[in-house]
């Protein structure tokens, strides 16, 4: 890495057109890394404000939910980054609908409450034959340009985000310039498809951001279904995953005794069945696949670290190592949100996939792409996302320099179709770009360490985040509560 | 608690201690609390003062039965006397710490501090005694003839107890000491730790009024950290204690149920909700609406809504169509109104806001056709109006002076939300409360009260369907049996036969 060409200042810094950026910011730097993460502060800032204004503009209007925010404000224009405070969304935004409307299958009113949210037009969708959530978000994907995914269900309710198909589109394009790339060592361009198998140890379909990827994924890394290869080809329920997410909440406030699953769910426990049934034989298909046909390629793999600590400790004791090809690419969330890790979790994972070394990221379905990791653990700030270090308390915003902890917002500027606005649960600690981290790139950055303010919350409620950590763990759960009528 | 009490710093050290039994411990001192708390206070290491706390053998209670109850009373009351605030620093200084623990504003908890007087009076502490025990049974044996010819004496002893209290008001920690005081106890006060120093300034009140007294002898106040297993698990023994008052949420009662075992019972006032329940006659006239939003706001505001008995889901018969829910939102403007013209020593905007909650509520704003938010900009409390015939999603956070006006066409409607967690149901108007208490009661509601009351609880009843005083107690029982009257078994006697004579 030549960190001395690309120091913050040293950059050529043309002008960068800000449509091309907010269309696709990795297509607009030629896939390089190197040159989307040397840009001057100024420049950044610059494009920043013109990428926000505009989009603000554009969303006005066209959002209903965002227009009664801003009509409450007062606010009709952005003149600075600070002015667009008041209007991000946070996680209740996105779960703001009557929970009844899921268990009563009122999909026309949840489908008229996302058409608040987006500015895909939903006035033509009829989803009043839908009866569980699955067929909801199938048809939402079938007939309209979305293609929305979900949260695991804090406190027993699901968040829905309204990404684009082409958002999803170009997020894998950054995706794969942020962990396909490396800083400074800029080759030729990637050609999309990459046509490098993914291995993805969970289900292939599902309507959690890290499931509804695969698509992505698929077409876009692995080139074709036949080279994605998923631990469970099928879908992974998101009526199941709220069942299993309202069990949850009901043990966490002592309620369990009276928790019933819906007679429709009940009705598709054959389904359910031969889902729980089938997994150990898909298990050993895919462990035979991974062993046998993929030994020694060069892969791509997503997955969550404990997952991924929790496959290399096994596999390490039945004497498998050097699975992969030392180039393969492993990325997975390094948040550390409410998993417990061993500090050198990674030597055993290296060790066993093969691959030399594991990416980390940090991000969350409300952003287009994570934050990567640089080689100094720092997590770099794209630059499509503007940051804002806020006050936990208060929300108000800490200052833009040096380095400060507080809550993480931001707005993304990525998407065209939903607000990208949004204030996280997440305490971090950032680097502004004034102190630049030497690895060499100018990006402000977080610190590794990142916590859930709600677990340090003063009063402890009792309320369990099911984070995406244990997503697994409470599916199965709810198999087996679903299944067994027990658990 | 001597020293170090300053004002305003956001984290401030308190200088605590211990009462033992009629002694006041301030060695071995450690730091607790933190930013969680408020504050940072020094208490005596939990594990040296370990070995003091249990009484020993109960042989030791035998000083409490040299007193009469109006012994008891008469000390109750010379102990109310002492408990002014305006001339008592130990409750000064609890209140001041107080401030910055509890989650209630100073105006409440020093119009709490100034009614200690109250609690502790004689003629209220018999009243109390009388109607949850019965002062015959604390006072010595009460015999009764039986229909097999047999007298049994029955008699309330006091108990060896560990009360794990709440500290979401400074009367929880008051009303321990009375109750121990009444049924003859001796009580261990695990104080919490967003109410450090209530219980102590009282135990240490009692100290100065008489060190050497029975009843003050019969009380120790300390902290430790709830979960600290070592240590629970030394002292949580049925040979140091037979009872455990555990008040608080799910998770803390939940916990302590693990030292329960056989000698070691547990009286559990866990956690409680509390709804209100409006009929239609609210919106007979324009007075008939200001008079329940005033009520309602009561229910809802006082003590800032931090007490279990305060309303959060209100269940108005308003209708659930159009016209409907028009009237509910003009109750709940009338409601919100009252809340904010309530007294400051009654309820004041909340200290500090929930963010979780604050965020639902800026989320509910956004959906119009599902709620009207009336206020609630200013963190300042809020009303919201359901425009579905059901609570908010979030009804399980509500606090902070936010409640939620719920329409219904039908009473069948409210059965639903009634249930083992479901405390006081305040009701307007009163027939509806005869109409509704039988049926209400059996889904699990425990008490049942007029609308504008539900912060305003009677001390001299039952608390949560329990009563918790009684069991605070060991019934004891003494027969005398005569062969000549009850047939005895060696003459192989019928069981459970009436005696001839």
């Amino acid at each position: 890495m030549e960190a001395a060409a690309v120091r913050p200042g040293r950059a050529p810094s043309p002008a960068i057109d800000v449509d091309r950026f907010l269309a696709d910011p990795s297509e607009c730097f030629g896939q390089s890394l190197t040159r989307l993460m040397s840009m001057t502060p100024e420049t950044v800032a610059a494009l920043q404000l013109a990428g926000l204004k505009r989009r603000f503009a554009g969303f006005r209007t066209a959002l209903p939910m965002l227009q009664r925010l801003a009509d409450s404000q007062g606010i009709d224009a952005i003149e600075q980054l600070d002015d667009v405070l008041p209007l991000l969304f946070d996680h209740s935004t996105y779960k703001s609908y009557p929970a009844s409307l899921l268990e009563k299958q009122r999909f026309t009113a949840l489908t008229a409450w996302l058409g608040k949210l987006t500015a895909v037009d939903l006035s033509g969708v009829d989803a009043s034959q839908c009866q569980s959530i699955d067929q909801w978000l199938q048809l939402l994907r079938t007939e309209t340009p979305l293609s929305i995914c979900h949260t695991s269900g804090t406190t027993g309710t699901l968040s829905f985000l309204p990404w684009s198909k082409r958002e999803w589109r170009v997020m894998t394009g950054q995706f794969t310039m942020l962990f396909f790339r490396r800083f400074g060592e800029d080759g030729p361009s990637l050609r999309l498809p990459l046509n490098v198998p993914c291995v993805y140890p969970f289900f292939r379909h599902g309507g959690m951001a890290h499931t509804l990827v695969n698509d992505h994924f698929a077409e876009f890394v692995a080139g074709g279904e036949e080279r994605f290869h998923a631990a469970y080809p099928g879908w992974l329920s998101s009526d199941l995953l709220l069942l299993a997410a309202r069990r949850r909440a009901a043990a966490a406030r002592g309620e369990l005794d009276s928790f019933k699953a819906s007679p429709e769910l009940e009705a598709r426990r054959e389904e359910f069945e031969a889902q729980q049934r089938d997994m150990p034989r898909h298990i050993a298909a895919f462990s035979d696949m991974v062993l046998s046909k993929l030994a020694g390629q060069r892969i791509f793999m997503t997955a969550t670290s404990n997952l991924l600590y929790g496959m290399a400790e096994r596999g390490l004791k039945d004497g498998a190592r050097k699975l992969f090809h030392p180039s393969s690419v492993i990325v997975t969330g390094g948040g550390g949100k409410g998993m417990v890790l061993p500090d050198d979790w990674q030597t055993p994972v290296k060790e066993f996939f093969g691959a030399d070394r594991i990416n980390l990221g940090y991000g969350m379905s409300e952003m287009c792409a994570p934050f990567a990791s640089c080689e100094l653990g720092h997590y770099h700030v794209n630059p499509w996302i503007i940051p804002y270090m806020l006050d936990p308390d208060t929300n108000t915003p800490l200052p833009r320099s040096g380095t400060v902890s507080g809550r993480f917002a931001f707005y993304d500027l990525m998407p065209d179709t939903r607000w990208g606005g949004f204030i996280t649960g997440d305490e971090v600690t950032m680097t502004w770009e004034d102190q630049p981290c030497a690895c060499g790139r100018s990006a402000p950055y977080l610190h590794s360490g990142i916590t859930r303010l709600s677990q340090k919350a003063k009063h402890a409620d009792g309320e369990e985040k099911l984070s995406c950590g244990s997503t697994a763990g409470a599916y199965e759960e709810a198999l087996d509560f679903l299944n067994d009528g027990t658990a | 608690m001597s020293a170090a009490l300053t004002q305003a710093p956001p984290v401030t050290a308190f200088r605590a201690g211990c009462v033992i039994r009629g002694q006041w411990i301030e060695d071995d001192l450690l730091q607790f609390g933190g930013r969680g708390v408020g504050i940072t206070f020094l208490s005596p290491d939990p594990q040296r003062i370990l070995p003091r706390l249990p009484l020993g053998g109960a042989q030791g209670m035998a000083d409490l039965y040299a007193l009469s109850f109006d012994d008891i009373l008469d000390y109750i009351e010379r102990l109310g006397a002492r408990l002014r605030l305006a001339d008592n620093v130990h409750l000064q200084q609890a209140l001041e710490a107080s401030c910055l623990t509890s989650s209630l504003t100073r105006p409440l908890l020093q119009r709490t501090y100034e009614s200690l007087p109250h609690l502790f009076n004689a003629r209220f502490a018999r009243e109390m005694a009388d109607n949850t025990v019965g002062i015959p049974y604390l006072e010595g044996w009460v015999p009764k003839t039986l229909l097999d010819g047999r007298t049994v004496s029955i008699r309330a002893f006091g108990a060896r107890a560990l009360h794990i209290i709440a500290g979401n008001s400074p009367f929880i920690a008051a009303l321990s000491v009375l109750r121990n005081a009444v049924t003859r106890g001796d009580a261990i006060i695990k104080s919490p730790s967003n109410d450090p120093f209530t219980a102590l300034a009282i135990a240490r009140t009692m100290i100065e009024l008489d060190a050497r007294h029975p009843l003050t002898r019969h009380l120790s106040v300390a902290y430790w950290k709830g979960g600290d297993e070592a240590f629970e698990s030394r002292l949580y023994q049925p040979r140091n204690i037979e009872k455990i008052v555990a008040w608080g949420g799910f998770a803390s009662v939940k916990h302590v149920t693990r030292y329960i075992q056989p000698g070691l019972e547990l009286i559990s006032l866990d956690p409680k909700r509390s709804v209100s329940i409006v009929g239609a006659e609210a919106f007979d006239s324009e007075a008939s609406m200001r008079d329940v939003g005033r009520r309602l706001a009561t229910d809802i505001g006082a003590i800032n809504q931090e007490g279990c008995v305060n309303a959060r889901v209100i269940y108005v018969l308003s209708g659930s169509d159009e016209a409907g829910l028009s009237r509910l939102d003009r109750l709940a403007h009338y409601t919100y109104e009252a809340m904010m013209a309530l007294p400051p020593t009654v309820s004041t905007a909340p200290k500090e806001m929930d963010e979780q909650l604050r965020s639902l509520l800026n989320a509910a704003r956004l959906n119009a056709e599902w709620y009207h938010v009336v206020g609630g900009l200013r963190d300042e409390g809020a009303i919201v109006v359901s425009r579905l015939p059901e609570p908010v999603d979030f009804a399980a956070r509500l606090g902070k002076r936010v409640a939620n006006l719920v329409p219904i066409d039908g009473v069948d409607e409210v059965y639903a939300a009634v249930d083992a967690y479901t405390q006081t149901v305040g009701v307007y108007p009163e027939s509806l409360k005869i109409q509704l208490r039988d049926r209400l009661a059996l889904y699990g509601a425990q008490r049942f009260t007029s609308l504008g009351y539900a912060a305003h609880a009677a001390v001299a009843a039952p608390q949560d369907a329990i009563e918790s005083t009684r069991e605070l107690c060991k019934w004891v029982v003494c027969e005398d049996c005569d062969p000549a009257v009850t047939p005895p078994l060696w003459e192989d006697a019928e069981l459970f036969k009436a005696s001839a004579a």
